[in-house]
């Protein structure tokens, strides 16, 4: 009597560790690589709108990631960037990462300071002053490898963007 | 026959074993322990619903018969009359295209309501297209995001 429920303990055991194992050698180290391009229209007061340009590229490997963000005028004159540095996460599931922003480099270039650039300028400095890391979540909404891209949802701001996707 | 009920009956076969019972405690308690950590680890590793939901999808179907999806992406599921204000006035402005290269349109509004997100998938001759539009708005109102803009952005190509 004894003798079996050790056996089943043991089983159990056994089962718990080959589970462990073969979820470890399904996920491998993160790696993504995404370029994103978008318009960019402001809406001033006065009914006044400018143009911009905005490269954004998300480099992952390993646990670190790079977000890059580059601003340009219609005529392609970089106006300035924010470059996003911290670690992140997969989620188990493999629909999102969760990121740790923990350094910023910004440069401004120009006089002139596209709303985006403003508005990720702002809220990064927010929660890198206040609580020395900016939390960021990207969701994989609709991933085709094949065609090369990723639309991908971005937090804090709830933006949603068109990438190409690389290998 | 009272004395025969208050008075606890030792049980005639009854396993030796079974008079020290800390061994099988013991298993028994192990037993639950691992039990409880297998189902701990399952729901850690394997959650369930993480993929984001759009708040809502629609099909449009141009007068050229050609199919446009449009999603609107949101943070939660109250307050998000402009977005679909804007939804309506984007799903027109798409309905109004001849013909387009998209075949799906995203649509999602920062937080403050200060930046509005278009995403567009397509394909033009069998090549793969891609485009993003970000608008902001110093009132926070999109007032700017109407049928005329649509048409100045190209919005169908």
């Amino acid at each position: 009597m004894n003798k079996a429920w050790i056996w089943l303990v043991l089983v159990l055991a056994v089962v718990l560790a080959v589970v462990r194992l073969s979820i470890g050698q399904q996920q491998p180290e993160t790696q993504l690589l995404l370029n994103c391009s978008s318009e960019l229209y402001d809406h001033q007061q006065g009914g006044n709108s400018r143009q911009y340009f905005m490269l954004m590229d998300v480099q992952a490997q390993n646990h670190n990631v790079v977000l890059n963000y580059r601003y340009f005028s219609t005529d392609g004159q970089p106006l300035g960037s924010v470059k996003l540095g911290g670690t992140i996460k997969r989620r188990p599931a493999g629909a999102a990462y969760d990121i740790s922003i923990t350094h910023k480099d910004e440069q401004l270039l120009q006089d002139v300071k596209p709303s985006h650039m403003d508005y990720l300028s702002y809220i990064s400095n927010l929660n890198l002053t206040n609580k020395a890391s900016h939390p960021m979540v990207i969701e994989m909404l609709d991933t085709d490898e094949q065609q090369h891209y990723a639309v991908i949802r971005s937090q804090p701001g709830n933006a949603v963007y068109g990438c190409r996707l690389q290998d | 026959m009272l004395q025969s009920i208050s008075q606890p009956r030792t049980p005639k076969f009854m396993l030796a074993e079974r008079v020290d019972s800390t061994p099988r405690m013991l298993a028994v308690s192990v037993l639950l322990v691992l039990m409880l950590a297998l189902s701990v680890f399952f729901l850690k590793h394997f959650p369930t619903g993480e993929v984001a939901m759009p708040l809502s999808q629609q099909n449009l179907t141009l007068a050229s018969g050609q199919q446009v999806q449009l999603l609107l992406y949101a943070n939660s599921r109250t307050n998000n009359h402009i977005l679909q204000s804007r939804a309506t006035i984007l799903a027109s402005a798409l309905l109004q295209c001849r013909k387009t290269v998209w075949q799906q349109v995203y649509l999602s509004i920062s937080h403050e309501k200060q930046i509005m997100n278009v995403t567009m998938k397509g394909s033009k001759d069998g090549h793969f297209q891609l485009r993003n539009i970000k608008a902001s708005d110093v009132d926070r109102h999109m007032g700017f995001f109407n049928q005329q803009w649509l048409a100045g952005v190209n919005l169908c190509e």
